[in-house]
């Protein structure tokens, strides 16, 4: 069987055997695009979880003037999953992007669902991962209620210390609900702040 | 007499891909299978854009603002313009056959494009950027850039009319090259006529490797077509060049590892992951300084 990241990441958390394994990849395969390929767009529906095996994605929103919205990013070892689909049957309202020449594991729901029956262990840990994807947009949710832009700039570059460098700052400042100029603006406060250290 | 040192492998180039949108590159060092930074050190990377056609473009393609820290780029033009520009305030434009030496150490931010005034006209476009790693004392050094135009780099004549060997860092025969190393490297160009012939010699231990940049050549008597890059084994010490086609180009690399642990996250290259993520810290806080896109 191909060595993948998912592989390590699952097996390090569940333990599984390799009957398991082979049930939950039955129907999953590997994708990979370009930078800047769509894995999904708005309206389509897929029945599958991607798993982000190389590279990084965005996930964004298109509102009604055409200005785009990024709810998140994956980079490798991350999920992104289209809740619309995945869960709801609906057709997405969301956009799935590849920002960097990616390669993806696309995990077919039916086998989670049906690995989950089989194995507690695994429901658990598939329900804890749902869990802790909640409880991420809920204080997304509150950051962006009530922090300032400096400290949504902050805590995501605690959170996420590499992505600055991958991840162009156009996209970046669209995830943390500012535009370009204002990122731009937060940056050169931190230089001349670490000037006057 | 000293013993020959033997090929270990010939490599053709890769499939390329682009860095920003303006250099279409092959790499070698560290992705092609034995060329990791660990066996080639003190050379941790090799980005080889051979000769491309550039339409003329209002706004020179190239990559943006980045940062790098712990390691220097020497970025080698061949034939086309390339522009630079970092936040410690360093900044120009080399053409065919100059060399720009940035010594990022403990950090900068910066850009490189084509020439804006050659991208106007477009043209054949070739080069090489090849990073090498700084030792542990030199990692959080002052930056510093070295611009050696190709009228400054040693000239070795060949006899004969054979051609030339342009030493951009260390010694050819007694000819010093301009480039200040922070570790033992050498680093030149063999241009040769066809038949010209150029011996080099290295102490065993070196990484050593040379890629044939225009023409075809025999290294050692063997074969190598022009791009392809041959990396010896770290046993003997003198090889062979010869061209077996006219104006042929050879870039030569040697250097001492330095023996120290290499920590790598794309643009930084540091000795523990600690370091690695100090430099995420401060990249992210602002330390590398500014720079506008």
């Amino acid at each position: 069987m191909e060595k993948f990241l998912f592989t390590d990441f699952l097996l390090s958390n569940v333990p599984l055997t390799e009957v398991q394994l082979r049930m939950l990849f039955q129907k999953s395969r590997v994708l990979k695009v370009d930078k800047g390929e769509m894995l999904l767009s708005a309206g389509d529906t897929c029945k599958h979880r991607f798993f982000i095996e190389k590279g990084a994605v965005r996930e964004f929103y298109v509102d009604e003037h055409g200005k785009e919205h990024l709810l998140v990013f994956a980079v490798e070892g991350w999920f992104v999953v289209n809740v619309d689909s995945v869960f709801f049957d609906q057709p997405s309202r969301y956009f799935i992007q590849a920002i960097e020449p990616t390669k993806v594991l696309l995990i077919d729901e039916e086998q989670v669902q049906a690995l989950s029956l089989q194995s507690p262990e695994f429901d658990r840990f598939n329900k804890q991962l749902i869990y802790e994807h909640i409880q991420h947009l809920q204080h997304r949710i509150t950051s962006l209620q009530s922090d300032g832009a400096e400290i949504r700039y902050q805590h995501f570059i605690k959170a996420y210390p590499e992505l600055l460098l991958r991840i162009p700052q156009a996209y970046i400042a669209s995830y943390l609900g500012i535009t370009p100029e204002s990122l731009s603006r937060i940056r050169r406060q931190l230089v001349q702040q670490a000037r006057q250290k | 007499m000293k013993a020959m040192k033997k090929i270990a492998f010939i490599t053709h180039p890769q499939e390329t891909h682009w860095v920003g949108d303006g250099f279409r590159v092959h790499n070698f060092i560290p992705y092609v299978p034995g060329l990791s930074m660990k066996e080639m050190d003190p050379f941790i990377l090799l980005d080889y854009n051979a000769k491309m056609e550039v339409s003329p473009r209002d706004i020179p393609g190239g990559v943006g603002v980045h940062p790098h820290r712990g390691f220097e780029t020497v970025t080698i033009a061949y034939e086309g313009e390339v522009e630079h520009h970092d936040s410690a305030g360093h900044g120009g434009v080399i053409g065919k056959g100059d060399v720009q030496w940035m010594t990022a150490a403990s950090g900068v931010l910066h850009k490189e494009y084509h020439a804006r005034e050659w991208s106007k006209k477009g043209g054949i476009f070739q080069m090489v950027q090849l990073w090498t790693n700084l030792p542990k004392q030199d990692k959080m050094s002052a930056p510093t850039y070295q611009s050696l135009p190709h009228q400054g780099m040693g000239r070795y004549e060949l006899p004969q009319g054979n051609g030339w060997v342009e030493i951009i860092a260390g010694n050819y025969d007694g000819v010093q090259g301009p480039a200040h190393t922070h570790s033992p490297i050498a680093l030149m160009n063999a241009h040769l006529q066809q038949g010209g012939k150029a011996a080099f010699s290295f102490p065993a231990h070196y990484n050593t490797a040379v890629l044939v940049v225009q023409g075809n050549a025999l290294v050692n008597g063997q074969e190598v077509p022009t791009d392809n890059f041959v990396k010896f084994e770290n046993e003997g010490e003198e090889f062979t060049v010869e061209a077996t086609s006219a104006d042929t180009i050879v870039l030569v690399m040697s250097g001492e590892s330095l023996g120290e642990p290499i920590v790598s996250y794309g643009p930084f290259v540091m000795n523990s992951k600690q370091e690695i993520l100090q430099a995420f810290e401060d990249f992210n806080t602002g330390k590398f300084g500014y720079l506008a896109d």
